[in-house]
């Protein structure tokens, strides 16, 4: 029975499970590396390394679960958009802190 | 919805920041006062939220294949899920209460001054993060209770994106806060 009626365009079964279940792990392996390390690094080490992760979990929550990966471009600026600000944020208080004397 | 989700981003980016400056001032104080966050329940609760939001995404997928069952099914252990969070979430605040963690606590168990300021931006970030989840979890039950109409609504679609959206943004913040409060002073 081949069927005669137009292609099926919705998303096979294997694709609503295969994409995100793949992206799943990859957060869990990531929040296990992280936790893993805390107790491995110290100082600003672990600081640094600890955020790092957690930047790129967000970036693949952003990229696959909120699916910014299948979005058009101004989604895209709309959704950086606080991240650039906030960046800018950061940027400017530590570059004053920075240059303090008895920092 | 992006511009809000932006907006919610600088709203907790401003004490990201309050927090960065404060630690970078006060690594030492901070890092004894890290170890007295439950690790325990920082992590059954990340797992938690991780989980939830892949099982959101399933139930996008869903929606596009037009599996109805499947789509209720996921929204429900999305909503589960987020409610387990705050249970362990709940009894996590209990012990902390039980240990005195709390600034300005008589008893409160670190000696240096700046560990109680670590444990401010603790009790603020987690509970506003508390109250963004509350909120999701009121937005992905009425999203089931619309699911489970034999006519849903014509913007059924969009209000489904759009509750995702804000899932997946506590979960982003929750990343985020596991690292600053549950990751700080435990190395060598």
């Amino acid at each position: 029975m081949s069927g005669g009626g137009s292609a099926d365009s919705r998303p096979s079964r294997s694709w609503i499970w295969g994409e995100p279940l793949l992206v799943w792990l990859i957060l869990l392996g990531l929040f296990a590396l992280n936790a893993g390390m805390a107790h491995v690094l110290s100082g600003k080490t672990v600081a640094l390394f600890t955020v790092s992760v957690a930047v790129t979990q967000v970036a693949l929550i952003g990229t696959f679960f909120m699916r910014l990966k299948r979005s058009p471009g101004t989604l895209w600026l709309a959704a950086l958009a606080g991240a650039v600000f906030l960046f800018t944020a950061f940027l400017l208080t530590f570059g004053d802190y920075a240059t303090r004397p008895n920092w | 919805m992006w511009i809000f989700l932006a907006t919610e981003m600088l709203f907790f980016g401003g004490i990201f920041l309050a927090y960065a400056v404060v630690r970078a001032r006060n690594m030492e104080a901070f890092a004894q006062a890290g170890p007295h966050t439950s690790l325990l329940f920082g992590t059954i609760n990340t797992f938690l939220l991780i989980t939830s939001s892949f099982v959101l995404t399933l139930a996008l997928g869903a929606e596009e294949r037009d599996d109805h069952r499947l789509l209720r099914s996921m929204l429900v252990v999305t909503f589960t899920l987020g409610a387990l969070f705050l249970i362990c979430k709940g009894i996590e605040y209990h012990q902390d209460l039980e240990e005195h963690l709390v600034p300005g606590d008589p008893r409160f168990p670190a000696s240096m001054p700046a560990a109680q300021a670590f444990f401010a931006f603790y009790w603020v970030l987690t509970g506003l993060h508390a109250i963004h989840l509350s909120v999701g979890l009121g937005v992905v039950g009425h999203v089931w209770l619309l699911a489970r109409r034999d006519h849903r609504p014509e913007n059924f679609r969009r209000a489904l994106d759009v509750s995702a959206l804000y899932w997946h943004l506590i979960d982003v913040f929750w990343m985020v806060l596991y690292a600053l409060l549950y990751l700080v002073g435990r190395g060598a």
